[in-house]
């Protein structure tokens, strides 16, 4: 099985993105580097791995993969059919490289810069910038497909949010993948500075692709007193593969809201790292994913409380319909130093078919003494008081489950701070919580 | 009000009925006619709310003889929905709490179903605020309740309002109001017992389980009945109900073991 994935990895490392000019600046070329090293040293997982014994890629890893097309069009309405209109700024990404022509940049606000690798490199400030950040705020929970990101990425899409700018303004980065049994690897990063604040959207579509990888990496760096409000949207064509890392430091009395939603994908996999880095610091978290007839979803969440008062709350809700499979492992590391440390974990699963399954594990790692860490997971069916209540107001059985069903998933949505996109989801929830 | 030739509403003869075995109904009779509401009183586990969801089409219950028939027509086999659409109605006891559904949706949905069957037209979002506007007024209810989740944090008052909102929207021919009194302060109870005694009519009868005689001073019923194991063992005229309140149940009890054996 090891073999597959060690065969899989090097037919995709044989992209060496040598074609791109600008990876000649040897920094990120040594970091390119770095990382094939380390692929080699650890490579792809496989179910052997405790980290990934619920999710067995051998699907993937018996697929020949190819280089995306630098050349593939998109039709530019439906680009914006998709881009959401609260967005100052959009930065789409074609199979993980900017593209200029669709992408939206607004620089009226030049205390906010949006920008993409060849932009960023050369300008002086985000230069230096990209070496401070860049794969520099690894932790637990990082695995070989981080690495091959790092590796292989052809861009970044880069946000850098300067010192003060309070106002609330929308990033779309919106990534699009177009080919046919292909692979990309798109990079976003999101610098806050002290005080800032920005809210981003991170989106993941398929237009006409089909079978193909998305193996992204997100680095979001919380500066002290600094807000970030991350909405990560998985709607992957149901053939995709999709591979993702987010990476999170908050530093001083930072907020960070983040609300991760999957609902496309034939097999995702979401490892989500934060960690308070500094004294304070706030992590509220929101996840779901639906599990659709027989999709795999994943998700592995990490918060990490390494100094005092920090605080952390999580919901986690699923719904395993058809013959899905749904996982969640979530961590909670509370260090030794970090006293005072408020931590809330909730994992919620509805189990809609018998033939669907839930994997589900909280893990609290607790070594400071004087903290509070409530956490509480369940799967279950809809509850027969509901339904009762529900069918004597007129409901028959299938409208009942289909009103409770929606209800469960909403519930994750219902204080989502991006208006039109709590349409968008919804009706994904409906069409996939069906009864 | 009582009147001779008014339609049959409920007719349950013999009624038993059990749960997990346990047998909770033992040969209930109980005729409701329209125009009529009835009081069902009782100490704690005489029956008197199993009965209630028995109607509703609770699936937790097993009936196991006796008649159940709603204008002539037997409920035993059908389901809680079509009993709703057929116009019964149960105000639930603990309203049942559902984040995520908008109460004013949901009304709207249960009213599009429910009147939706019976021959009337659907409404849409516009009509409907301006059909439930004064539904509200009546409970004394803000329209900033319809944006809420259903009963989702809701105050024991807040939920029972809302449980007569709904009665008000589904107009049905029978109301059960499963201890409808309960977790009110005397405000809330007047502003309930009024919107039940608005809504009743000549065509309708309602049926009130209560614990205490407390509801009846603002709801006269025209008849009570006192069950205890599983049956009516008396039934009376409203000063029944001062009589239990000031002797308790335990003369009743005692009347029909004398009576029986």
């Amino acid at each position: 099985m090891s073999e597959q994935s060690i065969e899989f990895a090097a037919s995709l490392l044989k992209d060496d993105g040598a074609s791109i000019e600008f990876f000649q600046e040897s920094w990120l070329k040594d970091r390119q580097q770095e990382a094939r090293a380390q692929l080699e040293l650890h490579p792809l997982p496989t179910t052997a791995e405790e980290e990934w014994r619920f999710t067995d890629l051998t699907a993937l890893y018996k697929n020949t993969l190819s280089v995306p097309r630098v050349d593939a069009s998109v039709d530019p309405s439906v680009i914006n059919s998709l881009l959401i209109p609260e967005a100052v700024s959009s930065i789409v990404l074609v199979d993980g490289v900017y593209s200029p022509d669709m992408s939206s940049v607004n620089t009226g606000k030049a205390k906010i810069r949006v920008s993409n690798l060849k932009a960023a490199l050369q300008d002086e400030s985000l230069t230096s910038i990209l070496k401070d950040q860049l794969n520099q705020n690894p932790g637990d929970g990082i695995s070989a497909f981080a690495e091959m990101n790092t590796a292989l990425f052809k861009d970044i899409a880069v946000i850098h949010v300067d010192s003060g700018v309070r106002a609330f303004e929308t990033i779309h980065v919106l990534n699009i993948s177009t080919g046919k049994h292909t692979f990309s690897h798109p990079r976003l990063l999101l610098v806050a500075e002290k005080q800032a604040k920005v809210r981003i959207l991170e989106d993941y579509v398929g237009i006409g692709g089909f079978g193909y990888m998305t193996n992204s990496v997100s680095e979001i760096s919380l500066a002290a007193g600094s807000q970030v409000i991350h909405v990560k949207l998985q709607r992957d064509d149901d053939s995709a593969y999709h591979i993702a890392h987010t990476h999170v430091g908050v530093d001083n009395g930072a907020s960070y809201r983040n609300w991760s939603i999957s609902v496309g994908a034939a097999v995702s996999r979401h490892n989500l790292v934060t960690r308070q880095r500094q004294e304070g610091g706030d992590i509220q978290i929101k996840g779901l994913a639906l599990g659709h007839e027989k999709r795999i979803v994943d998700t592995h969440s990490c918060i990490e409380h390494t100094e005092p008062y920090g605080e952390s709350n999580q919901v986690h809700k699923t719904i395993a319909g058809g013959r899905s499979k749904v996982v969640f492992n979530g961590k909670v590391k509370v260090r030794k130093n970090a006293q005072q440390t408020n931590s809330s974990q909730q994992n919620r699963n509805l189990l809609l078919s018998a033939r669907a399954s839930v994997d589900a594990k909280p893990e609290l790692e607790i070594f400071a003494d004087d903290v509070k860490c409530a956490h509480g997971a369940t799967v279950g069916q809809v509850s027969e008081d509901e339904l009762f209540y529900l069918k004597t107001r007129g409901l028959d059985d299938v409208m009942a489950r289909n009103v409770l069903n929606y209800a469960f998933a909403k519930e994750v949505i219902d204080d989502l701070p991006i208006e039109s996109l709590s349409g968008v989801i919804e009706s994904y929830i409906k069409e996939q919580t069906k009864t | 009000m009582i009147s001779k030739n008014a339609e049959t509403i409920l007719s349950v003869q013999g009624l038993s009925a059990s749960i997990n075995g346990a047998q909770i109904l033992k040969g209930l009779d109980i005729t409701v006619k329209a125009g009529e509401i009835h009081a069902i009183m009782g100490p704690n586990g005489s029956g008197k709310s199993t009965f209630s969801k028995i109607v509703a089409g609770h699936p937790s219950y097993a009936v196991d003889g006796g008649t159940l028939d709603f204008k002539g027509k037997n409920l035993i086999d059908l389901e809680p929905d079509e009993r709703a659409k057929l116009g019964i109605f149960l105000g639930f006891q603990y309203p049942v709490e559902v984040p995520g559904v908008t109460n004013g949706s949901f009304l709207r949905l249960a009213y599009n179903t429910v009147q939706g069957a019976r021959g009337k037209d659907e409404l849409d979002p516009l009509e409907f605020d301006d059909f439930i506007q004064s539904k509200l007024n009546l409970l004394g209810m803000d329209a900033g309740f319809l944006e809420r989740s259903l009963n989702d944090g809701f105050s024991g008052g807040e939920k029972k309002r809302n449980e007569i909102l709904q009665m008000a929207i589904l107009e049905p021919t029978l109301a059960i109001l499963d201890e409808t009194d309960s977790g009110l302060d005397i405000d809330a109870l007047r502003v309930v017992a009024n919107g039940v005694n608005t809504l009743h009519g000549d065509s309708d009868a309602v049926v009130l389980v209560t614990h205490y005689q407390r509801l009846l001073n603002y709801i006269e019923p025209d008849f009570i009945h006192v069950v205890d194991d599983g049956r009516i063992i008396k039934t009376g005229d409203k000063s029944l109900a001062h009589e239990l309140e000031s002797r308790g149940y335990e003369w009743v009890l005692e009347e029909n073991r004398s009576s029986v054996s």
